[in-house]
């Protein structure tokens, strides 16, 4: 992954001479443009590497912007979203915006605005793709880890001490020792902090 | 003239004098005359044409030989002396003229008796609006005579004109309350192309603003804000046409475009109830003669009980269809939508004034428009398939009927 690729800005709008002007509005500035007249195949959105986000019409016919909106969050693909919003559209705002939704802009909007809320929401993309990207590093060296190591790092991770490890484990306290010594070294965990903070993020959890 | 006896009326004097409707006796002896010579005697059966001058020269011909007190008295003739040997012509206005001089020549062709509307012209200025009867005397005892018979239908024509202006007043504000329903829909079909002006224009500053402006995007733009300037205007055009309160009037349509213009105004309201729109617009289609912003009305009024029904009856399939098509000698109009149909109870109130199945509805939409199509000549006719939809359909006379020979 390739966190220096060309953002890209999907609009989404049934509306093509508005859907053209967003385009040249768009990439008067720099960015690249993805245009759909109906809600597009989540696949789309996978094959990119760099951050994007999706301008949608909130009143799509057919398959709507809400309901769009409703399945990338099932999906947990999820893709930071600006609404765009014709006239008397308030409910349907309403929901978007309590559904996770970057902004909502009423038509006709500003180019600033809209601009504004693209960045704005290229930027949570590009946290949110730094953050995946954290994990599955974290996640490639966990995997290195031997079972020893990991049920030793997940029971620590929970709050267990060296001697109750060993306990249910039926290890020495010292082997304990041990496997957790070079499970932080692996994991790049400078502080036993470092190494809970990763579980964390791992999702490890020892009920 | 006055004096009864001299007219060679015995038995039937007294009801002659007596009747509540005005009645002339004529000679018609000149005109007989005159129409066997203007005759040719190969086109008998077949009307001719009467000109002007023809007309005047017959009703010339025509002179009152007795006139009733109720003829007197419709005329304000006080003295029925003056029109005494008058020729006929003298109480008529010009196209009532015509009609006269029209029924005399079928007359003569051997027709009993003729009516026909027209105007009578009062002493002392100003016209009468009458019902004509028009026969012959019988014709072993006196073919030259004419009768011609009239009442006044002036009370019945303004209580006509009254019905009409109320019918299309109440057609203007259903179209109105068809408007205000339609308020967020129509705001939006003008937003939308506002949104595009707005957007291609600022697009169209920053390429300008550029180190090196791009002239071909800045075109392109630019002829976008033109179209859509265009098409916000097309949408108010519409909407003002159903706003109007001009009178109605029966012109050439293409009904065709009838739609497209329902369709402006009802595009946003379909897109937000989730219904596919489905147009079989059949081409080449003969216009027809009707009042455009009526019909507009109707179609508009159907397609939104359409929509409304289906989104109301949660109908899985949404799918509003019109259709427009050719008849032998009209165009049909179909509305049709997949909703859940109309139950039978309701079908047969449907089309009464205040009933509405609606919670908000006043229920003189359907009424209404059965009112604008039966005033075209024509019937609404509905099919409806439980659980399936329901079909509208009515066809207006086409402009211009072929005839064969």
């Amino acid at each position: 992954m390739n966190m220096n690729s060309t953002p890209i800005v999907h609009v989404i709008d049934d509306d093509l001479d508005l859907r053209l002007s967003l385009d040249s509005l768009l990439r008067s500035v720099g960015l690249k443009t993805v245009l759909h007249e109906t809600v597009p195949d989540f696949a789309v959105f996978t094959t990119s590497d760099g951050p994007r986000c999706a301008l949608v019409d909130v009143r799509l016919p057919g398959f709507s912007g809400l309901d769009f909106q409703d399945q990338l969050i099932m999906s947990e693909k999820s893709i930071p979203l600006i609404f765009m919003t014709g006239f008397g559209d308030i409910p349907m705002t309403v929901r978007a915006m309590k559904a996770g939704a970057v902004d909502f802009l009423p038509k006709p909007f500003r180019d600033q605005d809209l601009l504004d809320a693209v960045s704005r929401a290229l930027e949570i993309d590009r946290q949110k793709r730094s953050r995946e990207l954290e994990v599955s590093s974290l996640r490639a060296r966990y995997e290195e880890l031997s079972v020893r190591e990991k049920e030793v790092m997940t029971l620590v991770a929970s709050g267990f001490m060296n001697k109750q490890i060993a306990g249910r484990l039926s290890l020495s306290e010292v082997t304990v020792k041990i496997h957790r010594g070079s499970a932080m070294r692996k994991m790049n965990a400078r502080t036993l902090a470092d190494l809970i903070k990763m579980s964390e993020a791992l999702k490890l959890n020892e009920k | 003239m006055s004096d009864g006896a001299s007219l060679g009326y015995t038995g039937d004097q007294n009801l002659f004098r007596s009747l509540p409707m005005g009645i002339f006796r004529l000679s018609a002896k000149g005109a007989w005359e005159l129409i066997a010579e203007l005759t040719p005697s190969e086109s008998h059966g077949e009307a001719i044409e009467l000109s002007q001058n023809v007309s005047c020269t017959l009703g010339n011909a025509c002179l009152i030989t007795d006139a009733n007190p109720s003829a007197c008295a419709l005329l304000r003739i006080e003295n029925p002396a003056t029109i005494a040997m008058a020729p006929v012509a003298s109480v008529f206005p010009e196209d009532t003229l015509r009609l006269f001089a029209d029924g005399l020549y079928r007359l003569f062709q051997g027709q009993k008796a003729i009516a026909y509307d027209g105007s009578l012209t009062i002493a002392g200025g100003g016209e009468h609006q009458v019902a004509f009867n028009l026969w012959q005397g019988e014709s072993d005892v006196s073919p030259d005579d004419v009768y011609l018979s009239f009442w006044s239908i002036s009370e019945r024509i303004s209580l006509e004109q009254t019905k009409d202006g109320l019918q299309s007043d109440l057609a203007r504000s259903a179209r109105i309350s068809l408007l205000g329903e339609m308020t967020a829909s129509i705001a939006h079909e003008v937003n939308q192309p506002l949104g595009t002006i707005v957007a291609s224009a600022e697009a169209g500053l920053r390429w300008l603003s550029r180190d090196e402006p791009d002239i071909a995007e800045v075109q392109q733009l630019l002829e976008r804000i033109a179209k859509n300037g265009k098409r916000a205007a097309g949408v108010i055009t519409t909407m003002r046409a159903l706003a109007s309160n001009k009178k109605s009037e029966r012109l050439p349509a293409d009904i065709n475009s009838v739609v497209e213009e329902a369709i402006l105004l009802l595009r946003t309201d379909l897109a937000k109830r989730q219904i596919t729109l489905r147009l079989d617009l059949s081409s080449n289609l003969p216009s027809v003669k009707a009042d455009k912003t009526q019909i507009l009305q109707v179609i508009v009024n159907l397609a939104l009980n359409a929509a409304q029904a289906m989104s109301d009856g949660h109908a899985w399939n949404r799918t509003l269809c019109i259709r427009t098509r050719r008849g032998i000698a009209d165009v049909a109009v179909e509305v049709e939508d997949s909703g859940p149909g109309i139950d039978a109870h309701v079908r047969e109130r449907l089309f009464e004034s205040f009933f509405s199945t609606k919670e908000t509805g006043i229920g003189m939409g359907l009424a209404i428009c059965r009112s604008i199509i039966e005033a075209h000549g024509s019937q609404i006719e509905l099919q409806s398939t439980p659980h399936l939809g329901a079909r509208f359909s009515f066809a207006l006379p086409a402009e211009q009927v072929q005839t064969d020979g």
